[in-house]
């Protein structure tokens, strides 16, 4: 009887695997790197390009070489370039079906390097959400001039304080020369000083009945008392002199006043035409606000690039069973509950260093827990990178990416970027009227994403900044020369609002001032017009009610018959002495 | 028409007919889940290992693998409805995290689906089978051996051809 077990098929077996075995390793160098360039490019949406892959097996690591990967928004250049590419990998987490690396150590990272041949894929980003700051900027046009009304309609809707105060004038004055004139019946009349005449006659006539003593003491006695009441009238009339006069002076201030109003009027009206602060901030967002969006937009570009990258199983949660979206020749993928506490693709350190070539960007730093499952791993996603390019002096770029609850997920970000050239970030600014061509700028940059809310500071501060207009524009020009004339400026972006409806604000006092001055200096000639025209509706207006004014007669009357008054007591008196 | 030839060839031989049977079954798993998977490593270890009509086992595996190709959309329905049963959650749960588990890719619809379809057909098909050989050998051998497509299929020059380079044992 035949053995149940054939030996030489065990041995076929074994040679079988030796043979698979020793295919794979032979190839296996060429099936990684394939494998990269492929994943890569459908992961980018753009070509990734190795040059060769080294695997090796008792060391567990795995080395990169000539990896240029391109930038799915720009074909002819790379997003970044790797001389070589350390990786050690644990090999205790595949039997887990994971993807755990150790370290990776990046030499000779350059960014931003020009491709001899377009990297472009038919796929494209889809998930990068793109967002146009600044969508409602104010056109230069529509400040200033053009906004200016028809002055014969603007003089027709005002409240002219000329009129108002005439009407409170004429009012003012009825009612000083009533009240005055009730006081001035109130005065001795021209029969009490008749009577003090009369009174002062009689005593000069009294003869004091033979006893001369007697005469002379009755007649003394008789002249006090006429004094007496002389005096006291003679001050009544002081007092009222006194009150006429304070009310003659105000009354005259008044009509002086009066006068002036419609210049006050004009003032007034073409105030409420001249730019308003909003005016002279939508100016700045006008002017830097394209070239400052399309900065800022660049920054949430990348922030939307890494997002998916490190949320890609975010979103599932790891107690229930989630069904996997792609087809393979397997069938859908199933996901179950997880225990085992890793996640499925995690670089637990990144040491990037760079050749200072000088020619592109260059980057030094860590890059710590990268991973597309970060609620699976104790540690945030940190980065601390700097570096310098022939564009920068240097910068610095400082990140915690928390995520590890995705419900209270908690994003800092730091650049800290000195001695950017104006001059290379022209193509940024092509939108802008005005492109910059010379000086520099410093970004300092600090935005937290808490929670998908953003709250960012940015302020760019330039230095010597020269820039130029491509067409004529009476506005730009004196922008761009008043620009020359600053040192420094400063602009604050302030950035709030959600993942999804962000926002941005710019703000700067020094460039508000700028303006003002520029907007002063441009609307004289409008203005003037403008004002010229308006004065002369405003004339048209209160010259008429100017020249019918009421007359102070009454008062000056008043004090021509206290005068008189005051002369015949006076004449009394000094008899009576 | 070699297939045909080739298993009426080895249906009429002295090989046992568990060891058809059993080739045919094993051929089933290589036919109906993805030929790169790890339990078909172990399915090809027993092949070799043991006596199992090899030429049988191939040619089922081929023939296998076509009805696995038109029947996929079946399996991976399959797969997909043990995969989502609430009842087995708890089971596959388990499964998944073991390292053997996680090496077997259970947790793809179509792999399951193939492997479970395998499993459960195995033991009947076996039985189905030896019993179908030994009556076939009893009763249809001689018989069919006189049958006039027989006789006209062993005339063929490529019978001739393949006799000649010892094809036919």
């Amino acid at each position: 009887m035949k053995m149940p077990i054939r030996i030489s098929g065990l041995m076929v077996f074994i040679a079988i695997i030796a043979l698979f075995s020793a295919i794979y390793l032979i190839f296996a160098n060429h099936f990684i790197a394939s494998g990269l360039r492929t994943t890569g490019s459908e992961l980018i949406g753009a070509k990734v390009d190795l040059g060769s892959a080294d695997l090796s097996l008792g060391s567990q690591s795995l080395s990169l070489e000539q990896l240029a990967v391109t930038n799915p928004k720009s074909a002819m250049n790379n997003l970044f370039e790797v001389e070589k590419l350390a990786l050690d990998i644990d090999a205790s987490a595949l039997a887990w079906n994971k993807v755990v690396i150790d370290k990776i150590e990046i030499s000779e990272l350059l960014l931003n390097t020009p491709r001899a041949t377009s990297g472009a894929m038919d796929r494209q980003w889809t998930n990068v959400q793109e967002w146009t700051p600044f969508e409602n900027i104010q056109d230069l046009s529509a400040i200033g001039a053009d906004k200016l009304p028809d002055p014969k309609q603007l003089v027709a809707a005002a409240d002219l304080q000329t009129i108002r105060a005439i009407d409170d004038f004429k009012a003012q004055l009825k009612e000083t020369e009533t009240e005055l004139s009730s006081q001035y019946e109130q005065l001795p009349s021209k029969e009490i000083i008749d009577q003090y005449q009369a009174r002062l006659k009689q005593v000069l006539d009294k003869s004091g009945g033979g006893n001369k003593l007697l005469g002379m003491l009755s007649k003394g006695k008789d002249f006090k008392a006429l004094r007496k009441d002389i005096k006291t009238d003679l001050n009544k009339i002081k007092r009222f002199k006194t009150e006429l006069k304070s009310a003659q002076e105000q009354l005259g201030s008044q009509f002086k006043t009066l006068k002036n109003m419609p210049k006050q009027d004009l003032a007034r009206l073409k105030s409420q035409y001249s730019l308003s602060g909003d005016g002279v901030s939508n100016l700045v967002s006008t002017v830097f606000g394209p070239q400052i969006g399309q900065w800022t937009q660049q920054g949430y570009r990348y922030y939307q690039y890494l997002m998916p990258i490190i949320d890609q199983y975010q979103s599932s949660d790891n107690s229930e069973v989630q069904e996997s979206q792609f087809l393979t020749e397997r069938g859908r993928r199933i996901l179950f509950q997880d225990n085992v506490p890793l996640p499925n693709y995690l670089v637990k350190h990144i040491k990037i260093s760079s050749a200072n070539s000088g020619e592109h960007i260059s980057i030094d730093g860590v890059v710590n827990n990268l991973t597309t499952e970060p609620n699976r791993w104790n540690e945030p996603l940190t980065l601390d990178l700097s570096g310098k390019a022939k564009f920068l002096n240097s910068f610095n770029l400082s990140a915690t990416l928390d995520h590890r609850n995705q419900a209270q997920s908690k994003d800092e970000i730091r650049l800290n970027a000195a001695g950017l050239k104006l001059s290379d970030f022209a193509d940024l600014a092509a939108d802008s009227p005005i492109k910059p061509s010379a000086g520099l700028v410093d970004i300092i940059a600090s935005v937290n994403v808490i929670q998908e809310q953003l709250d960012g500071k940015v302020s760019l501060v330039f230095q010597k900044a020269e820039f130029q207009i491509e067409q004529p524009d009476k506005w730009l020009s004196l922008i761009k020369t008043g620009l020359s004339g600053l040192e420094t400026f400063k602009i604050e972006v302030h950035i709030t609002g959600s993942m999804q409806n962000p926002s941005i604000k710019v703000s700067s006092p020094d460039l508000n001032k700028l303006s003002q001055q520029v907007i002063k200096s441009l609307m004289s000639t409008e203005l003037k017009g403008f004002e010229d025209k308006l004065m002369a509706e405003i004339k048209q207006s209160t010259d008429g009610p100017l020249s019918n004014l009421p007359s102070m007669d009454l008062l000056s009357q008043l004090q021509t018959k206290l005068n008189l008054k005051e002369l015949d007591l006076n004449k009394i008196l000094k008899k009576a002495n | 028409m070699m297939q045909i030839i080739r298993l009426l060839k080895t249906l009429n031989s002295d090989a046992a007919p568990s060891s058809i049977a059993l080739a045919i079954c094993l051929a089933l798993f290589i036919g109906l889940t993805p030929v790169f998977s790890a339990h078909n490593l172990i399915i090809v270890l027993i092949a070799l290992l043991f006596r199992i009509h090899l030429g049988t086992f191939i040619l089922a595996s081929f023939g296998f693998s076509l009805v696995g190709l038109a029947f996929e959309p079946l399996l991976e329905r399959f797969g997909y409805f043990l995969l989502t049963n609430d009842a087995m959650t708890s089971f596959w749960t388990a499964l998944y995290n073991t390292q053997l588990g996680r090496l077997s890719l259970f947790n793809y619809s179509t792999q399951l689906g193939g492997l479970c379809i395998s499993l459960v057909a195995f033991v009947p098909l076996l039985l189905v089978l030896i019993w179908g050989i030994k009556s076939y050998r009893i009763r249809i051998k001689a018989w069919a051996e006189k049958s006039k497509l027989i006789v006209i299929l062993r005339s063929s020059s490529l019978f001739q051809l393949y006799e000649k380079t010892g094809g036919a044992s």
